[in-house]
């Protein structure tokens, strides 16, 4: 069994099948071998005119009884090929093949490099670039630290309520940060891109909170953060993220006013994983 | 040729079917060589017998808009977006979106702010009346996903490339409203719930001749061609039900 199962799937030579190949394939065999066996015993049936009696038969008989023998085997070869052709059909349907996880996270270490930009702030907007180390604890849950400095600038609209109204909007910009933080990958999935390749990925939340320094005054400002990312497993050492990070903190003005602020970044990351090999538990 | 003749030429065709049931029960039973297993799959596609939730089917879809990044006015737009997909990648369709503006914590700002030093001033600012696009949609990324080890969803992400007019109109009577061409392109995802219900999200943006606002002379300043950013979510019906799979 386990040959045939090395024919579907490479490097499975060790892999139980499952309960409906065997069967499929057992019948299979089985249809084939009663079908032939079938044909065997019902041949000499045609030649029983002739063998059985010990005299010639009349032609017509003979003919006949031919004929008849002729059909027999036509409708048995046919039958088997119709059993042969199910049992393949059903040994197909049957055949289960489990992709092993392409990227394994657990225990590993996942060095982070990337930039993003601003989404959705009509006033100011910024550029960003990152610095992260993540650890993994499972292939699900990993915790990390992440660094970013992030060079600012108004928008149209920022100028247009000075220059318009003669007001001055209560906006700061970031110049740089820090954060601890906490991901959950609680999706997992594949996709193709017509149909050359299949490539893994995984989606995660991420939770945290830190400090970030604006052109506001010399202090470190707490910040919370929220986010949400897709990690595209590339290679075995290499994955792309995805992500979208939104960072709230709260800003003092002039007059003691304070206003919580909202920045919310996209942005792309490569990560470098560490160690960059892995052996999986169970080899295929 | 005699019947016995016939019976025993027949013989080898007998054992030849013999011969072939034991030589596939030995295929079989028996463990190949290593270095054979390698080949089998060689060639062969990537992909096989892929669902193909989209091809040769029409989805009709609710749309709820929200228009991101507008400083004065945010633009609720509700609508419903046609597709017809000509293949499993490849769409043609279009949208129509009526908007309902909002306007903004600025936007009551400024209104209060300016007025204390000009009692006539009445803060205005300009929105999206309506949208009307017809698309081209590209999904060159189908996949599905497992949530929680369970529940398995099929998606795509797909870009769109769109023309078509858009009215813009104003929260006043200063600044002038009409309707005018407009290029959009933009991108989303495509979850399935089931094989006719959809979720979709999706992120576009379009052109828009239109001035932000007024000044605090009541004045229409800085008219021009914009960029409008917007975010929509929809639920998809899609027919016919039957579903379609690859080789």
């Amino acid at each position: 069994m386990g040959s045939l199962a090395a024919h579907l799937h490479p490097g499975a030579s060790s892999m139980k099948l499952p309960p409906p190949m065997m069967f499929a394939l057992r019948h299979y065999c089985i249809a084939l071998t009663i079908a032939a066996a079938g044909v065997c015993v019902a041949a000499p049936a045609t030649a029983a005119p002739t063998g059985k009696a010990g005299v010639k038969a009349p032609a017509r008989g003979a003919k006949r009884g031919k004929r008849k023998g002729f059909r027999a085997i036509k409708r048995r070869s046919k039958l088997t090929m119709e059993l042969a052709r199910k049992g393949e059909e059903e040994l197909q349907r049957s055949v289960r093949v489990f992709q092993q996880r392409y990227l394994i996270k657990k225990f590993r270490a996942e060095l982070v490099v990337g930039g993003a930009t601003e989404l959705g702030d009509p006033l100011v907007h910024h550029w960003a670039s990152d610095v992260g180390l993540t650890f993994h604890l499972s292939q699900r849950w990993a915790i990390g630290v992440s660094g970013m400095k992030a060079w600012g600038s108004r928008q149209e609209a920022f100028d247009a309520v000075q220059d318009d109204f003669g007001l001055f909007p209560e906006r700061s910009l970031i110049q740089a940060g820090g954060f601890g933080e906490v991901q959950f990958s609680p999706v997992f999935g594949k996709f193709a891109s017509f149909g050359l390749a299949v490539v893994q990925m995984d989606a995660y939340l991420i939770a945290g909170g830190g400090a970030v320094r604006t052109n506001v005054g010399e202090e470190l400002k707490p910040t919370g953060l929220v986010g949400f990312g897709l990690r595209i497993h590339a290679l075995r050492a290499l994955t792309l993220s995805l992500e979208i990070r939104d960072l709230i903190y709260q800003e003092g003005f002039l007059l003691d006013r304070s206003e919580v602020l909202q920045h919310v970044f996209g942005g792309i990351k490569l990560g470098l994983w560490i160690p960059p090999t892995f052996t999986y538990r169970f080899q295929r | 040729m005699t019947a016995r003749q016939t019976a025993t030429a027949r013989i080898p065709v007998r054992f030849l079917l013999l011969a072939g049931a034991l030589c596939t029960a030995a295929v079989t039973f028996t463990p190949a060589p290593a270095a054979a297993e390698d080949d089998v799959l060689a060639n062969s596609p990537v992909v096989r017998r892929q669902l193909m939730p989209r091809a040769g089917r029409h989805e009709v879809a609710g749309l709820f808009g929200l228009s991101v990044g507008d400083p004065y006015v945010r633009n609720l737009l509700p609508g419903v977006r046609y597709d017809w997909h000509l293949f499993d990648w490849l769409a043609v369709g279009g949208r129509l979106q009526f908007g309902i503006p909002l306007e903004t914590a600025m936007f009551e700002e400024i209104d209060t702010k300016v007025a204390r030093n000009n009692e006539t001033f009445e803060m205005e600012a300009s929105s999206l009346r309506f949208i009307g696009l017809a698309h081209a949609s590209v999904s060159p990324l189908v996949g599905k996903l497992l949530t929680f080890s369970s529940l398995p969803v099929n998606f795509d992400l797909h870009f769109d490339l769109s023309i078509g007019i858009v009215g813009t109109g104003s929260t006043g009577t200063n600044l002038d409203t009409g309707a005018g061409i407009s290029f959009g392109a933009g991108g989303g995802v495509r979850i399935f719930l089931s094989r006719v219900l959809a979720l979709t999200f999706d992120l576009q943006a379009i052109t828009a001749d239109r001035p932000l606002s007024v000044n605090r002379d009541s004045k229409e300043v800085g008219a021009k061609t914009r960029f409008n950013t917007i975010f929509d979510v929809g639920l998809s019906f899609f027919m016919p039900p039957k579903l379609s799979r690859g080789d």
